[in-house]
């Protein structure tokens, strides 16, 4: 193999830090950067900021109305298609047959480019963050990476009591084990690399739909 | 990084520069461009309720994690490879290109589609993987617009803050023969079309890193336009290629780097997608890479690491310091002739490669420390800056004239009789040479530093003795009373 190896890379660094004081103590204050209080009303701040970042968030007060506004979205979005992963979407039959019925042909999640076809991806998310209004989603199981990315119009399903205040409280409140991905996901897809000038869904989703239950 | 990507030579910072200002088109896209988002930048921190106090706590973790970096890489090498990913060392750029070529053909792979990354751009990747014949594609919409053109991105953060959207439009109708159109909407949806087959069929994945968590063996990118997730999504064999410095050594360090990073270098709350990458796909994944690698790079950053420029080693690449910067704003990335241009490129650059190629870089600097008001983790740049002069006058790199003339300052500032004496002789002089109060020229060392600048001729009565008359004056006011 070409390049180095690890013990004359690693002697580099040692010979550069050699003689060098040293703090081990790492900064624990990391509490200065909270910006959210685990008090507050973080059903509020999620709704605002994550309006602010342009997502379309939708409350509704449990899963069958849930699954009765996924339906409706999938109508304003004039979906025919729609990809729903077989693991991580809450109520997960009935979104499908709520789909279904209103002829939404369903794309087989095995298929690797079922994402790609797709007008619509349903997902649920791991954990949302009220300070940036990002939502949480993990790779794994029967998740789809591609189904919240590849696909115009992403719709999340996002439970009241998934939501935690701070980016803090988010890498706080995690499993030993990470996920091969994670993703935050704050916004829509967008890129402003022209002039400045601001324009949705340059390779992800152009629209956002957050339905809130709870 | 090579010279060899910048124009050949010499760099000719000064003629780039004064084309540079002379060209209206680029001075007004690029005044806009940073505006918006030193004004982006400046609107949003509030919101961290004190700033400086999280700016500081980010340069603390980051000065830990590197004095600490040896036992940091340790593990984060041990956690990488604990999760099935391969971890591979480069001392330098050629090294670093060398071991991804060999990982792509081993790979089989045809098409490579890549994340943005600076130091991709450092090492100049993409021309060893062509000449090794894999088409390579770069997939956020500025780089894929740099691509296109053959240019070097002239900002960190948006590449082609150079470019007017009439350049992109004659650009994509000459390469991609489309209808010309200047609209950047229809512009983006041309490059996404493109692009959307390309992350569909593509066999490897090439991502940087913006951080990299030790204790879990974890990369993190951040991107607004998703290329960076499906880089590293759907190709099977992903390639992230990352600085040494890129450590943060626990998950709870990251957010304080989230919360300054899409602050900084756009004014945006947090940026769209941040990806955390922890190994190949698991057992039982539908998706993810198959094959995850990641390239640790040295590439002269261990020289920086035990020197006086360490702190320049908490870069996040954010970009604030450009945006903030008076001649970053006037002269655009270009002119530096080097990847990483503006303020904290005038002190890496020349760390990086040679002193003496650069040496113009230290000098393209007023010192108005705007860079390190904006800095999020508190980079002392224009000390930084001093440092450099002082090493390049060390090794003699300074005329014999400018040497005399601060020999000479030094003399007249050490008495007071040799100062005012010196002063006067300054006036005359400038008085002989002026020409409406103003000298324009100047010979010798003088006519370089007057060739940009003008310089007011020094007041008939100094400010010495007008300080001395309205002190009296005052008093006399005062009928002599203290107060």
């Amino acid at each position: 193999m070409p390049g180095e190896t690890e013990q004359a890379f690693l002697a580099r660094i040692r010979s550069a830090l050699a003689g060098r004081p040293r703090r081990t103590e790492l900064p624990a204050d990391v509490e200065v950067a909270r910006v959210v209080s685990r008090n507050g009303d973080l059903v509020g701040l999620f709704i605002e900021r994550a309006t602010q970042a342009g997502m379309k968030v939708h409350r509704v007060a449990d899963q069958a109305a849930m699954v009765g506004k996924i339906g409706e979205l999938a109508g304003v979005q004039n979906a025919a298609s729609a990809l729903v992963p077989v693991e991580g979407v809450p109520s997960r039959e009935a979104v499908v047959a709520e789909l279904q019925r209103r002829g939404v042909r369903l794309l087989d999640p095995d298929d690797r480019d079922a994402a790609f076809q797709a007008d619509i991806g349903v997902t649920g998310v791991e954990r949302a963050v009220a300070e940036t209004a990002s939502l949480s989603l993990v790779s794994g199981g029967g998740r789809r990476r591609l189904a919240s990315l590849a696909v115009p119009c992403h719709i999340a399903v996002v439970l009241a009591s998934q939501i935690v205040a701070d980016l803090i409280d988010w890498a706080g409140c995690r499993p030993s084990e990470m996920p091969a991905n994670e993703v935050l996901v704050s916004s829509h897809s967008k890129t402003a690399d022209i002039e400045m000038v601001l324009v949705p869904g340059i390779h992800g989703p152009g629209t956002l739909h957050v339905v809130l239950v709870g | 990084m090579s010279k060899a990507g910048h124009g050949a030579g010499v760099p000719d910072f000064k003629h780039q520069a004064a084309a540079a200002v002379a060209n209206r088109r680029l001075q007004e896209i690029f005044d806009r461009a940073t505006r918006q988002k030193d004004d982006g930048r400046r609107a949003i921190l509030p919101e961290l309720g004190d700033p400086l106090a999280v700016r500081e706590l980010a340069a603390r973790i980051k000065d830990h994690t590197l004095e600490n970096l040896d036992r940091y890489l340790e593990q984060f090498v041990g956690q990488v490879r604990g999760r099935g990913g391969q971890v591979h060392f480069a001392a330098d750029g050629d090294q670093a290109k060398a071991v991804i070529v060999d990982i792509a053909r081993r790979a089989s792979a045809k098409l490579i589609v890549k994340s943005k990354s600076m130091v991709s751009e450092e090492i100049e990747l993409n021309h060893d993987l062509e000449a090794a014949g894999f088409e390579v594609l770069e997939t956020d919409l500025g780089e894929y617009i740099l691509q296109l053109a053959g240019e070097k991105p002239s900002h960190i953060v948006t590449p082609v803050a150079h470019k007017s959207r009439e350049d992109v439009g004659r650009l994509f109708a000459e390469k991609l023969g489309i209808e010309y159109t200047s609209d950047p909407p229809a512009l983006t949806m041309v490059a996404r079309r493109v692009l959307r087959e390309k992350f569909r069929t593509a066999d490897l994945g090439i991502i940087g890193a913006n951080f990299a968590v030790a204790e879990t063996g974890t990369v993190c990118i951040v991107t607004n336009e998703g290329n960076g997730r499906y880089c590293s999504s759907r190709p099977r064999v992903l390639i992230c290629l990352m600085g040494l410095e890129k450590l943060l050594p626990r998950m709870a360090d990251l957010p304080v780097f989230l919360k300054l990073l899409g602050k900084s270098a756009t004014g945006q709350r947090i940026t769209c997608y941040t990806s955390l990458i922890t190994g190949p796909k698991r057992a039982g994944d539908f998706d993810g890479p198959e094959e995850f690698h990641v390239v640790l790079m040295d590439n002269r950053r261990s020289a920086v690491l035990g020197s006086d420029y360490m702190p320049t080693l908490r870069c996040i690449r954010c970009g604030a310091c450009l945006n903030a910067c008076p001649v970053y704003r006037k002269i655009g990335g270009h002119a530096y002739e080097a990847t990483y241009p503006g303020p904290i490129g005038k002190v890496i650059t020349p760390l990086l490669n040679s002193l003496e190629v650069y040496e113009h870089l230290p000098q393209a600097s007023s010192l108005c420390g705007a860079c390190l008001d904006a800095c999020p983790v508190r980079i002392d740049i224009p000390t930084h800056l001093i440092h450099l002069r002082q090493e390049l006058v060390r090794r003699g790199r300074s005329p014999l004239t400018f040497r005399l003339g601060f020999k000479g300052w030094r003399l007249g500032m050490s008495s007071r009789w040799l100062y005012r004496w010196g002063a006067m002789q300054a006036r005359w002089f400038m008085w002989l040479i002026s020409r409406n109060g103003w000298c324009r020229w100047m010979p010798s060392t003088g006519g370089v530093w007057t060739q940009y600048r003008d310089l007011p001729v020094m007041p008939a009565r100094p400010f010495r003795v007008r300080w001395a008359a309205l002190q009296k004056e005052l008093e006399s006011e005062d009928g002599g009373d203290a107060r």
